[in-house]
C-alpha cells in the first residue's frame, strides 16, 4: 500500500510539474498553451485526492492522513531529479 | 529599508541555520536512527535470537517469577514484553534500596540471559534529545531552541518565500553551489509537511519541560495531581502495609487481550507488589493506534480482577497523545516505518546541504581572492565534523559494538566513547585539512566504514550474512543489507565529491 | 585547496569595505541581535503569560486547560517571532511585547 501511495503521489507530481510553463517547455519541447494545463492540474489534484482516500482507508484517518503527508516527500524529489536529468539530455 | 530588512533576514538565517543546523543534524539523524530502535538493539546483541513470535502470556510468567524472587523488596515493577519487533527480548526494572536494576530475561526462563553490554538503538534515542556529556535538562532546552527556531523558519518559510512555490522543481543538477541550493529548497519544500509534523510533536513531547507554567499556576507543585487529572485515572493507592500473594499477571493480559481483540499488551507496571492493595496497569500496545498510551487497565494485584479500563479521558488529552504517539511512530508498521525514516534522511539531508552549500560557498570566494580566516576555517571544519563526521562516528559505533572484547568493564560506555572518539578524530582531521577534497575523502572514509560493520560481523560473531540467511535471522540479514546500502550512498556522494573537483578544475576557476 | 590561497588574503582585504559600510552592517546586526532577543527572551515571557491566563480561562477542567493550553504555546510563541521581525524596527518589537504583555498580565491578576 505505501508504495501505491508514493506512487499515485509522484504521478500528481509530475502533473503538477507538467503544468506549470517553465518545467512543461523543458520537459515536452513544445511551445507552451494553457488550455491542457487546467485540465492537467486537475488530473493531478484528484490523483492526490486518491492518494489520500486509499491512505486513509488502509490505515484508518488517522494514521492515513500522516502516512499520505510522509509519502509527499519522496516521489517530489524523485520527480524533482527525473525531471532535472530529462530535460538536462535534450 | 524593504531590501535592508531581506538582507538582513538572510544573514540571520545564514548564521542562525548554521549553529542550529551542527546541532539538527545530529537531532534529525539520530531521530531518523531512532525509527529503528528495537532492531538496532537486537542487532548490537548478536548472541539473541530475533527470530519468532512474541510469546506474551509465556514471557510475562517469567517475568513474574523472575521478579518476584530478585525484586520484592522494590515499590514498583516495570516489564517490557517482546512485541513482533522484538520477540525474544523482555526486559524488567525496578528499583530498590541497592539502586536501579535493569534486567534482561529469557521468554521461557525467568532468568536474565547473557548478551554483550551495549545500550543498542538507546544510544541513539537518547542522543536525539539528552545529547551526550552535558545535563539531560541543558541538553533538552538546547534542543528546543533549535526545534523552535525550525518551526518559526518553517512558517515563516512558507510566508516568505512564496515565489519558491514559482521554482518547486527546479533542480540544476551538477557540480556547482547552485546544485547544492537547488537540493537544500527542494528538501525543504517537498518535506515541508514532514518537518513541520516532526517538529511541532517534537516539541509538544517534552512541552511540559518547555512550558511547565500553566501546570504550575493551576496545580502548584503537585505534579502527580495533574497528571492523574490527565490521564483520567490512578495506578495505585497507599499501600496497606499487610503482605498478600500477588495473582497471575498471565491471567490479567488474557482479560486485556480480550478487552481490546488483540494478540500483545503494551507495557506492564506493578506498585506495591507483595502489599494487600498491589495494582497492576497494563498498556495497550503501541503498535494498535497513533495516540501514545490510550488507554491503560488496572487490575487488583491480590485478587486479579479488573478494577478500570482508562481510555484518555478528553479530547485535549487525546490531543497530546496523539501528538506524542507520532513523534515516537512506534504506530507504524513496516512499510510506513521505512517511508519515515527516508524522510527523516531527507529531513538529515536538508540541513546538511545547507551547512555544505555554506562551506561550497565560502570555497568560491576564497577561490577568487580573499583567503578564509581562521574563523571561517573552524566553521569549514565544523560542517565537515557535523554532515560526514557524525556518519563516521555512526558507523565506527557498530564496530565498536563487535570488536570491543566482550568482558571489558564498562563495556557499553565504551562504545559510546568510541563513538564520541572517533567523532573528535574527525575534528581535529577536519581542522587539518581542509578544501573540497578533505569532504570527498571523508565520504570515503563513511562508505569504508559502513562497509566494514557487516564484514566485521561476519567475522567475529555468528551472525554473519550467510549464516543469517541459513538460520533465518532475517533481521541480521536486513540490517547488514542496510548498512551496505549506506556505504554505497557515500561512495555514491564521494564519487559526485569528486566529479565536482574535477569540473573547478576545468572551468569554474576564474 | 585552501590553503594554497591563504597567501593571498593579505591582498584581498585592502579592497575591503570602507569604515562607513563596516558601521551600516554593524548596526543592522545589531539591530537583528535585538530582533532576535525580543523574539527568544519576550517572546518566552508573552507566551508565558499567555499560556498561564488560557490554563485559567479555558471552560474546562483545570488539567486539560492546561494541555490545552500548554499545545497551544508552541504556535503563540512562534507567531510572536515572527512579528518581532516583521515589526518595523526593534525598538518596535520591544514596545509591542511590553503591550502585549501588561493585558495578560493584569488579566492573569483578575482570575487568580
Amino acid at each position: 500500500m505505501v508504495a501505491i501511495v508514493v506512487l499515485l503521489n509522484a504521478v500528481a507530481w509530475l502533473g503538477l510539474a507538467l503544468a506549470m510553463p517553465k518545467h512543461s517547455q523543458a520537459l515536452l519541447g513544445k511551445k507552451y498553451c494553457a488550455k491542457p494545463q487546467l485540465l492537467l492540474r486537475l488530473i493531478a489534484i484528484s490523483v492526490m485526492a486518491l492518494a489520500v482516500w486509499l491512505s486513509v482507508r488502509a490505515w484508518g484517518i488517522s494514521e492515513g492522513v500522516i502516512a499520505y503527508t510522509v509519502a509527499l516527500f519522496l516521489p517530489g524529489l524523485a520527480v524533482v531529479m527525473l525531471l532535472s536529468i530529462y530535460s538536462r539530455k535534450r | 529599508m524593504k531590501g535592508g530588512f531581506r538582507k538582513s533576514m538572510t544573514w540571520l538565517h545564514t548564521w542562525s541555520g548554521l549553529v542550529l543546523g551542527w546541532f539538527l543534524v545530529l537531532v534529525f539523524l539520530c531521530g531518523t536512527a531512532s525509527y529503528f530502535r528495537p532492531e538496532i538493539s537486537q542487532y548490537m546483541r548478536p548472541e539473541l535470537s530475533a527470530a519468532g513470535e512474541p510469546e506474551t502470556l509465556k514471557a510475562l510468567d517469567s517475568a513474574q517469577d523472575y521478579l518476584q524472587r530478585e525484586g520484592m523488596q522494590a515499590e514498583h515493577w516495570f516489564i517490557t514484553l517482546p512485541t513482533e519487533r522484538e520477540p525474544q527480548r523482555l526486559r524488567v526494572f525496578w528499583s530498590d534500596e541497592d539502586g536501579r536494576h535493569f534486567e534482561q530475561l529469557g521468554v521461557d526462563s525467568a532468568k536474565t540471559v547473557q548478551a554483550r553490554e551495549t545500550r543498542g538503538g538507546d544510544f541513539f534515542y537518547r542522543l536525539h534529545f539528552d545529547l551526550y556529556a552535558i545535563p539531560a535538562l541543558w541538553a533538552r532546552c538546547i534542543v528546543g531552541i533549535c526545534a523552535m527556531f525550525m518551526l518559526v523558519a518553517i512558517i515563516t518559510g512558507v510566508i516568505a518565500h512564496r515565489k519558491i512555490f514559482k521554482d518547486f522543481f527546479t533542480f540544476r543538477r551538477g557540480a556547482h553551489q547552485k546544485a547544492w541550493l537547488d537540493a537544500h529548497n527542494v528538501m525543504a519544500v517537498f518535506g515541508l509537511p514532514f518537518h513541520l509534523l516532526m517538529t511541532y510533536t517534537g516539541l509538544v513531547s517534552l512541552m511540559f519541560l518547555y512550558f511547565p507554567w500553566g501546570m504550575v499556576s493551576e496545580f502548584g507543585s503537585d505534579r502527580e495531581a495533574f497528571f492523574e487529572e490527565a490521564q483520567g485515572y490512578s495506578d495505585h493507592i497507599e499501600a496497606a502495609g499487610q503482605s498478600a500473594p500477588l495473582a497471575r499477571f498471565s491471567t490479567m493480559a488474557e482479560t486485556a487481550m480480550s478487552h481490546w481483540q488483540s494478540e500483545t499488551v503494551g507495557r506492564v507496571q506493578v506498585h506495591d507488589p507483595g502489599d494487600a492493595n498491589a495494582r497492576v496497569s497494563i498498556e495497550v500496545p503501541d503498535t494498535r493506534q497513533v495516540t501514545y498510551r490510550a488507554e491503560t487497565l488496572v487490575f487488583d494485584g491480590v485478587s486479579g480482577e479488573l478494577l478500570s479500563a482508562n481510555p484518555l479521558p478528553s479530547l485535549a488529552s487525546h490531543t497530546y497523545g496523539f501528538f506524542y504517539g507520532l513523534h515516537l511512530g512506534r504506530f507504524a508498521d513496516t512499510g510506513l516505518r521505512w517511508l519515515l525514516f527516508l524522510a527523516g534522511i531527507g529531513g538529515t539531508g536538508m540541513v546538511a546541504t545547507g551547512l555544505i552549500l555554506w562551506s561550497q560557498k565560502r570555497y568560491s570566494r576564497w577561490q577568487s581572492g580573499s583567503g578564509p580566516t581562521v574563523m571561517y576555517r573552524l566553521i569549514d571544519a565544523l560542517n565537515r565534523t557535523v554532515v560526514l563526521g557524525l556518519p563516521v562516528a555512526m558507523a565506527s559505533f557498530f564496530i565498536a559494538n563487535r570488536l570491543l572484547p566482550i568482558e571489558l568493564t564498562e563495556r557499553q560506555h565504551w562504545e559510546e566513547r568510541s563513538f564520541m572518539l572517533v567523532w573528535a578524530a574527525v575534528l581535529l582531521l577536519s581542522l587539518c585539512y581542509q578544501g573540497r577534497q578533505a569532504w570527498r575523502h571523508l565520504a570515503l572514509v563513511a562508505t569504508l566504514g559502513f562497509a566494514s560493520v557487516p564484514a566485521v560481523s561476519a567475522l567475529t560473531t555468528q551472525r554473519g550474512m550467510l549464516s543469517s540467511i541459513q538460520q533465518g535471522e532475517w533481521l541480521f540479514v536486513g540490517m547488514d543489507a542496510a548498512l551496505l546500502v549506506i556505504a554505497i550512498v557515500f561512495a555514491a556522494l564521494a564519487w559526485h565529491l569528486g566529479r565536482h573537483k574535477k569540473a573547478t578544475l576545468r572551468g569554474d576557476q576564474p | 585547496m585552501g590553503k594554497s590561497k591563504a597567501g593571498r588574503s593579505n591582498a584581498a582585504r585592502s579592497v575591503s569595505p570602507s569604515a562607513q559600510q563596516i558601521a551600516q552592517r554593524r548596526q543592522k546586526r545589531w539591530a537583528v541581535l535585538m530582533r532576535s532577543l525580543a523574539a527568544m527572551f519576550g517572546g518566552y515571557a508573552v507566551t508565558t503569560l499567555a499560556v498561564v491566563c488560557l490554563s485559567a480561562a479555558l471552560p474546562m477542567a483545570p488539567a486539560f486547560a492546561v494541555i490545552t493550553a500548554t499545545l497551544l504555546s508552541f504556535l503563540i510563541l512562534a507567531v510572536i517571532a515572527m512579528w518581532c521581525f516583521a515589526a518595523k524596527t526593534a525598538a518596535r518589537a520591544w514596545l509591542g511585547l511590553l503591550l502585549m504583555s501588561l493585558p495578560l498580565a493584569a488579566l492573569y491578576g483578575v482570575m487568580r
